[in-house]
């Protein structure tokens, strides 16, 4: 999750062996629409900036979801936190599911889930036995290995 | 069938070298509308916006918020008004820059001034589709109303 200046973004890295990958969700095109989904896409987040990390080891259940992503990406309804929040939920950690609100301009606001809410969340929550939290800023690791 | 393919190949390109010059146009009327002929918001609307023509919100409804975030942009990028700007290609601009879903570049124009840039746009169908950004990690997106 990040940044100052940015909406920010939620993403989640995978390691296994020398294996190393990072993913993130979003829109397949060069906009984002605020009242309608829309293909979505899959990016590298390898060595992308975040806050708050937190980890449990459930690599399998990860991967399956990973493999079949939702086809649309929506601002308000499924977005890169959206994906997040499911990937965790896959692997067997609960998080948080805080809606809040973006203003454009003040003009137009769109509201769900959203990386700042949830980065919040992840710093405060109590943490289930064998999960990891660091709210140190990092870089992700940086994709790594190929896959056979 | 490669002579077709060629002269497809080249007409294509022509298309695109013959619609540059054209969306600058667009993009310095827009500017010189807002900030130096006071033009009325819903005249700049209409001569220059794209209205997105789908069932998302209703097409009034869409004109009242453009005309709102018209109005919001004419007190920021007080730098248009005083400073010499100049309209660029995104791929033609070679400084740092946003970074964008590399499909759609060819629709991305930069205002830059002093070579930095001021402002990005996104045109489709001759008209200004977007001229609101935000960014997700490391990559841009220009915030629509809904897909186009």
């Amino acid at each position: 999750m990040q940044g100052t200046n940015s909406i920010g973004h939620a993403f989640y890295p995978l390691t296994q062996g020398d294996v190393t990958r990072v993913m993130g969700f979003y829109p397949n095109n060069a906009y984002a629409s605020i009242l309608s989904s829309q293909p979505s896409e899959i990016h590298n987040n390898g060595g992308t900036m975040y806050h708050v990390s937190i980890s449990k080891n459930q690599m399998a259940a990860v991967i399956n979801y990973s493999n079949s992503p939702p086809s649309t990406y929506s601002l308000s309804n499924y977005n890169c936190t959206d994906f997040a929040i499911a990937i965790a939920s896959a692997g067997g950690l609960t998080l948080p599911s805080t809606t809040g609100s973006t203003s454009v301009f003040g003009v137009m606001s769109f509201s769900g889930r959203n990386p700042g809410d949830l980065g919040q969340d992840v710093r405060n929550m109590t943490l289930p036995t064998g999960v990891t939290r660091t709210t140190t800023k990092a870089n992700a690791p940086a994709k790594e290995g190929g896959c056979p | 069938m490669k002579k077709q393919l060629t002269l497809i190949l080249l007409l294509s390109c022509l298309c695109s070298f013959a619609q540059k010059p054209k969306d600058v146009k667009l993009i310095n009327n827009f500017i010189r509308d807002i900030y130096f002929n006071k033009a009325e918001d819903k005249v700049i609307v209409d001569r220059h916006i794209l209205i997105p023509s789908n069932n998302v919100l209703p097409v009034v409804e869409s004109r009242e918020i453009m005309d709102k975030l018209v109005d919001s942009l004419r007190s920021r990028h007080s730098l248009l008004k005083t400073s010499k700007y100049v309209i660029t290609s995104y791929a033609d601009f070679t400084g740092e820059k946003l970074k964008f879903n590399s499909k759609d570049e060819q629709s991305i124009y930069i205002v830059v001034i002093n070579k930095l840039p001021e402002k990005y746009f996104y045109v489709k169908n001759k008209k200004i589709a977007s001229f609101l950004t935000m960014q997700k990690a490391e990559t841009a997106y220009f915030i629509t109303l809904a897909p186009l």
